[in-house]
C-alpha cells in the first residue's frame, strides 16, 4: 500500500507539471527538474527494493532515510537555483527601469527643444 | 540619445523625497560649475522632488519604481556614459555633500592620476556607522577611512566598469563597488572633505537597528565573498589649503 501511495504521488506530481506547462503557467525549463523529482518518487515508490539496495550500498541501515536526504537535497538545490533565477530577473528589471528613466529624460528634453523651436518660429 | 560634448563632467545625484534640500544643492552646484551636466535620479519620490529639480534645470531621470541608492546611482552613471561623459561626480541630494568641496576631489584626481576619488569625512560617522565601518574593513581587506561616502569622482574607465550588468547585482555603493573597482586594478584615492548634516530626511540605512543589522549582514557576506588575498590600502591625498 505504501508503495502504491508513494508511486502515485510521483505520478500526480508529474501530471501536475505537464498540466502547468500545457496551460503556460510554468516554463518548460523549470518543469524538467520537477519531472526528474517526480520520476524519482515514482521509481522508488513502485520499486522500493531499488531504494533498499541503494541504502545498503551506501551503508545506511534504514532505507527511507536515503530517500529523505536525497529529496531534501534536491529541494535545497532547486530553491537555490530559483533564487539565482530570481536575482537574474531582478537585475533585468533594474536595467529596464533604468533604461526607461533614461529615455523619459530624453523625451522630456526633446519636448522642451521642440517647444522652444515652436516658440521661436511663432516669434519670427 | 541626445548628444553632448565628450569632455563633459556629469553630476549624478540620486534623490528620494528631497524636495526641501535638492533646490538649494542644485543652485549651489550650478554656481560652482555653470557648464556641468546635472542629472538628478528620482528614486520614486512621493513629493515634489522632480518638479524642483526640473525647475533648477537638471536632467531628471524618473524611476517608475524604487531601485535603492545604488540602482539610482547606476542609472545616472549609465545616462552619463551614454552621453559620452569624461567623468562623473556623484553626491547626495540631501545637502550633506558641499559643492564647494568638489574642487578638492577633482584636484586630487588630476594630481594623483586616480580613477576614483572618494571625499572622506570620518568625523561625520555616528557610533553605529563607525562600528559598521570597522567590521567591514576587517572582513573585506579594504582599508578606507570613509567606506560609505557617496561623494566621489569617477573617471571614464571607472564609469564604464560600473555601468555593466554585473554591477547591477549590487545594492549599495560601498563595499561591492569598491571591491569591483580595486579588483579590476582601478586606483582609488581618498581626500578629506567637509560635510554637513543633511538638510532633510534621514539615512535610508543608518536610522534603525533592524535596518543596520540587515545591511551589515548583507555587506559582511558581500565583503567576505569578494575578498581577495591582498589587502587594499587606499592612498590618502592631502589637498592643498588654497582650495579650502
Amino acid at each position: 500500500m505504501t508503495e502504491l501511495f508513494t508511486g502515485a504521488t510521483g505520478l500526480f506530481v508529474a501530471a501536475t507539471i505537464v498540466y502547468l506547462i500545457k496551460r503556460d503557467r510554468l516554463q518548460v525549463r523549470h518543469g524538467v527538474s520537477w519531472m526528474f523529482v517526480a520520476a524519482m518518487f515514482a521509481l522508488f515508490g513502485f520499486a522500493p527494493s531499488l531504494l533498499d539496495r541503494l541504502a545498503a550500498s551506501l551503508g545506511v541501515a534504514y532505507s527511507p532515510t536515503v530517500a529523505l536526504v536525497l529529496g531534501g537535497s534536491a529541494l535545497i538545490i532547486k530553491a537555490v537555483s530559483s533564487d539565482v533565477e530570481r536575482s537574474l530577473s531582478e537585475v533585468k528589471i533594474t536595467r529596464i527601469v533604468q533604461r526607461l528613466a533614461m529615455l523619459e529624460a530624453d523625451i522630456k528634453r526633446l519636448e522642451q527643444y521642440a517647444d522652444q523651436d515652436r516658440q521661436e518660429s511663432i516669434d519670427r | 540619445m541626445l548628444e553632448t560634448p565628450q569632455t563633459a563632467t556629469y553630476y549624478v545625484l540620486p534623490a528620494w523625497n528631497e524636495e526641501v534640500a535638492v533646490g538649494k544643492v542644485l543652485a549651489e552646484l550650478r554656481r560652482v560649475d555653470p557648464l556641468g551636466y546635472i542629472v538628478v535620479v528620482d528614486d520614486a519620490s512621493c513629493d515634489e522632488t522632480i518638479k524642483t529639480a526640473e525647475a533648477c534645470g537638471a536632467y531628471v531621470l524618473p524611476m517608475v519604481c524604487q531601485l535603492g541608492p545604488w540602482g539610482a546611482m547606476q542609472a545616472g552613471m549609465r545616462y552619463a556614459a551614454e552621453k559620452g561623459c569624461r567623468r562623473v561626480i556623484t553626491m547626495d541630494a540631501d545637502g550633506q555633500h558641499l559643492p564647494s568641496q568638489i574642487l578638492r576631489l577633482t584636484d586630487a584626481m588630476n594630481q594623483t592620476d586616480a580613477n576614483v576619488v572618494i571625499g572622506a569625512c570620518s568625523q561625520r560617522g555616528s557610533f553605529l556607522r563607525k562600528c559598521a565601518w570597522t567590521i567591514m574593513k576587517l572582513c573585506s581587506g579594504i582599508s578606507a577611512e570613509d567606506l560609505t561616502s557617496g561623494f566621489r569622482v569617477y573617471d571614464r574607465r571607472a564609469v564604464d566598469l560600473l555601468v555593466g550588468e554585473e554591477a547591477s547585482y549590487l545594492e549599495h555603493q560601498d563595499m561591492g563597488v569598491l571591491a569591483r573597482l580595486l579588483g579590476n586594478g582601478m586606483k582609488v584615492v581618498e581626500v578629506d572633505v567637509e560635510m554637513q548634516s543633511r538638510v532633510s530626511g534621514a539615512s535610508r540605512i543608518f536610522n534603525s537597528w533592524p535596518k543596520v543589522l540587515w545591511y551589515m549582514l548583507q555587506t559582511l557576506l558581500l565583503s567576505v565573498s569578494k575578498r581577495r588575498v591582498e589587502r587594499f590600502n587606499l592612498e590618502k591625498y592631502k589637498a592643498a589649503s588654497a582650495h579650502d
